[in-house]
């Protein structure tokens, strides 16, 4: 019979899988031409998506153009990262000695990708159009999570379903890991006020 | 130190990493537009809430432009103008020019190829199904030129124009069956036609004295919406209004004649003492096609005439020059104005129907039977001076406008309506004064099985100093009522150009659903690149072009001089309300593209030198830098090297 561990890893690995089917992060703009609808950047592990053209032609007075140029295999490599945290809970829950490794990644992914988004962001506002219209306007660094103010046109920069599932995967597997430790370490203090 | 890396440790410091690479995004500041930012102090999202008018209107306006051309469209109960739809008169703002081959074509008379850009619409008819709206087309007919044209009402363009064969044009009553297979067409000025036509008939007209002879002209439309020749019944009279009945009325065409006389001037086209009223069995003139008593004409072989004496045609005396010709909405009442009299006539078509059974004939006038008048009239309602058309509501009352007293009356109908309004039928129960001159007037759904009723708009001919004065020539004047109360109230007058005879008005909810935003033809093109080819032996130079905010691709090319132009744009948009033109320098040339759009247009390049195109809609903030340049090289100077190729 399985334990509760191996039943609650299994669960975060289809969690962390499942998240590759859905948007890791959103840019919504909203602009007074567009009183009708927000133009939405949706960024999945395996694609960029949503109103990228209407996007770059509001963007074109600022000089921003989207997507921002991506290093060769990325979309690859962030697909098989994520799928890669998903295998290692997967293997936790028959190995525990995985348990930490498959805890510890998926939080190192995190952080990497975190890093690399706003790093993203900062380039994205930071290689304006050398002959974009505005020219006075600054270089600027539109925030990860935050919103984005120029002039009346507004952006709201927030994670997606697929980042809730990846780290409600990640919370459940570090929840197993800090559990395990706790059983191995016998502190029933703890054990009891956690129960 | 190995107790200190436990994993609640390692998960509070990537935490912390975390939400300082977040919080490094919001910290850093995204440079402020100074002056925007002084501006969005007092900012209000917007004045009034967004889509209001789009929220509050009940009903679309489909008014016809008389000597306009085309067709207004407007919104009830804001009377906000929306839209001119462009049909047989080109207008460069709504996207309607010759320019485009396609265009051009649907101008062109199809028997002397000449282009037709001079028309006067008259009386729109929106499809129909069960009697009802059902809100896929408007069809609209022009009296001068004698065509009729289809509207497509997801996209509000015309895609189809139907010319009426065997005539010179002058054609009036228009009206569409119940189940929108069947279009009416009356030709109202008389015709000198085609021997052939003469002869099946057996009347000889002589073109230069008259008397002459007319008829009325069926047109299938198939269930895309394509017209289509049915049949043409000639006659001796002339055919002014066209009704195709339903409900009691179903299966006959009901016209008016205000010319018995048979004249060729005013005076004697009202000496006679009353009019006649027609009604024509549909399945008689199916008959007479399947028994083949047709002739066909060289211009129009696919069209079978038919002579009035092999249908089953009955007629009976109405007021002189009658114009309003209206069914009520169960198809039992018809009401009929003598506009050269005070009186209208409430025919019942059941009484009708009894009276053909019972041979109740007072006589007969060229082979038709004259039904006793007696016998088929529920009512002779002498009201006023000048009445003209007529439309009826929801509670059983109709409504009669008056050109000369200048109003509309509203008079309940008899039995069964009399259940409805619980009044003494056939009595004035309402004026509604109107400034000035009432032509025709609408009720919502006013002339279908099932009028929404609410509001009657009063299109009046005539302003007078209603509006601010400008110039001799005085814009018209649309006029609402709301009719849920008595005494009806004024709500709002609009100024709208000339000249509207009549409107169809059809709830917002058979027109938004399905209501385009953009065009899908660009789609099949997506994947063609921009181009430009020189044909050496056309003499033609074809350029494929993209056209977005705000570039046209490619924004130059070089013609040799007296070679045909032809541009085809493909429109890349997708945004709402993004539409995008064409206009030449110094040419003869403007085209206009909706979203997703693919137009063509053609020209001959003239004049050597060069000439810039640009957009003529304001679409982005870079619009009058959206232009490019046609480069004319004379013909003795042109080396192949001069062809322009994309990228170079």
């Amino acid at each position: 019979m399985m334990r509760r561990r191996q039943v609650v890893l299994l669960v975060t690995a289809v969690l962390i899988w499942v998240s590759l089917a859905f948007p890791y992060w959103t840019a919504a703009m909203k602009a007074p031409a567009y009183p009708e609808q927000f133009l939405t950047l949706q960024l999945y592990s395996y694609k960029y998506d949503g109103d990228v053209d209407e996007w770059n032609r509001v963007g074109r007075l600022v000089g921003v153009r989207v997507p921002p140029p991506l290093p060769d295999g990325f979309f690859t490599f962030f697909s098989l990262a994520v799928g890669l945290a998903g295998l290692l809970a997967l293997a936790a829950a028959f190995q525990e000695r995985l348990l930490l490794p498959a805890a510890l990644y998926p939080l190192l992914l995190l952080l990497a990708l975190a890093a690399w988004g706003q790093y993203s962001l900062y380039e994205y506002g930071h290689s304006l159009d050398p002959l974009r219209p505005l020219r006075y306007l600054e270089p600027f660094t539109p925030p990860l999570v935050g919103v984005l103010t120029l002039g009346k046109i507004v952006t709201y920069h927030v994670p997606n379903l697929g980042s809730a599932l990846f780290v409600a995967g990640a919370a459940l597997v570090n929840l197993q890991a800090w559990r395990a430790r706790h059983n191995s370490h016998r502190r029933p203090v703890l054990e009891a006020a956690l129960a | 130190m190995k107790g200190w890396f436990t994993p609640v440790a390692v998960a509070a410091l990537f935490l912390g990493l975390l939400v300082g690479t977040l919080a490094v995004g919001l910290l850093l500041p995204a440079t402020p537009l100074a002056p925007v930012s002084q501006v969005q102090a007092f900012q209000k999202p917007y004045p009034m809430p967004h889509q209001y008018w789009a929220k509050t209107d009940e009903f679309y306006v489909f008014a016809s432009g008389g000597q306009q051309g085309g067709l207004y469209v407007y919104g009830v109960p804001s009377m906000k103008y929306l839209s001119e739809i462009p049909v047989f008169v080109p207008d460069q703002a709504w996207g309607w020019t010759p320019e485009d081959p396609e265009i051009r074509k649907m101008m062109t008379n199809p028997w002397t190829g000449q282009l037709v850009t001079r028309g006067d619409t008259h009386h729109p008819a929106l499809s129909k199904t069960k009697g009802v709206y059902d809100g896929r087309w408007a069809f609209i007919n022009d009296k001068m030129q004698g065509r009729v044209a289809r509207v497509d009402l997801a996209t509000f363009r015309t895609s189809q124009i139907y010319w009426v064969p065997n005539i010179s044009g002058g054609i009036h009553g228009h009206h569409i069956a119940p189940d929108s297979r069947l279009i009416v067409v009356n030709i109202e000025h008389e015709q000198s036609p085609d021997p052939v036509i003469q002869r099946h008939i057996g009347i000889q007209v002589d073109p230069f004295k008259g008397p002459y002879v007319a008829g009325i002209n069926g047109i299938r439309v198939a269930d895309d919406g394509k017209m289509s020749n049915a049949w043409q019944v000639w006659g001796p009279w002339q055919y002014d209004m066209a009704r195709i009945g339903w409900g009691k009325s179903d299966g006959w065409i009901i016209t008016t004649s205000y010319n018995t006389e048979r004249a060729t001037s005013a005076v004697p086209m009202f000496a006679r003492e009353q009019d006649y009223l027609y009604f024509w069995n549909i399945a008689s003139i199916e008959k007479a096609l399947a028994d083949k008593k047709v002739v066909t004409t060289a211009q129009a072989p696919d069209m079978p005439v038919i002579s009035w004496k092999d249908v089953e045609v009955y007629m009976t005396p109405i007021p002189l020059n009658p114009h309003g010709l209206d069914i009520s909405p169960t198809g039992k009442y018809i009401l009929t104005s003598g506009k050269a009299t005070t009186l209208i006539a409430a025919v019942d078509f059941e009484k009708v129907l009894q009276a053909i059974k019972d041979r109740k004939f007072v006589g007969e006038e060229f082979n038709i039977k004259i039904l006793d008048q007696n016998a088929v009239r529920s009512a002779t309602m002498d009201l006023g001076m000048g009445p003209t058309h007529i439309e009826f509501d929801d509670q059983g009352y109709a409504y009669v406008g008056f050109f000369v007293d200048s109003d509309i009356k509203k008079v309940p109908l008899g039995e069964p309506y009399t259940q409805l309004h619980k009044r003494e039928p056939w009595k004035v129960a309402d004026v509604l004064p109107a400034h000035f001159s009432v032509g025709h007037l609408v009720v919502p759904g006013g002339d279908t099985a099932q009028p929404y009723g609410k509001y009657v708009i009063s299109m009046n001919k005539l302003t007078k100093d209603t509006f601010l004065p400008h110039g001799p020539l005085r814009t018209e004047n649309h006029e609402l009522f709301n009719i849920r109360e008595t005494p009806a109230k004024l709500v709002d007058q609009m100024a709208l150009g000339p000249e509207t005879h009549y409107s169809q008005v059809i709830p917002v909810s058979l027109i938004t659903p399905r209501s385009q935003t953009a065009y899908k033809e660009a789609r099949a093109l997506a994947s063609e690149k921009p181009r430009v080819e020189y044909d050496y032996n056309a003499k033609e130079v074809r350029v494929f072009m993209t056209v977005v905010r705000s570039f046209f691709t490619p924004e130059v090319f070089n013609v040799p001089q007296g070679w045909k132009v032809k541009v085809r744009m493909v429109s890349q948009e997708t945004a709402l309300d993004m539409t995008h033109g064409f206009a030449l320098d110094g040419y003869n040339v403007v085209a206009s593209l909706d979203p997703g759009e693919v137009r063509e247009v053609e020209w001959t390049a003239e004049k050597p030198g060069v000439n810039w195109f640009y957009c003529i809609w304001f679409c982005s903030e870079l619009h009058m830098e959206m232009r490019g340049r046609m480069i004319v090289v004379p013909s003795q100077e042109w080396a192949p090297q001069m062809e322009t190729k994309l990228g170079s």
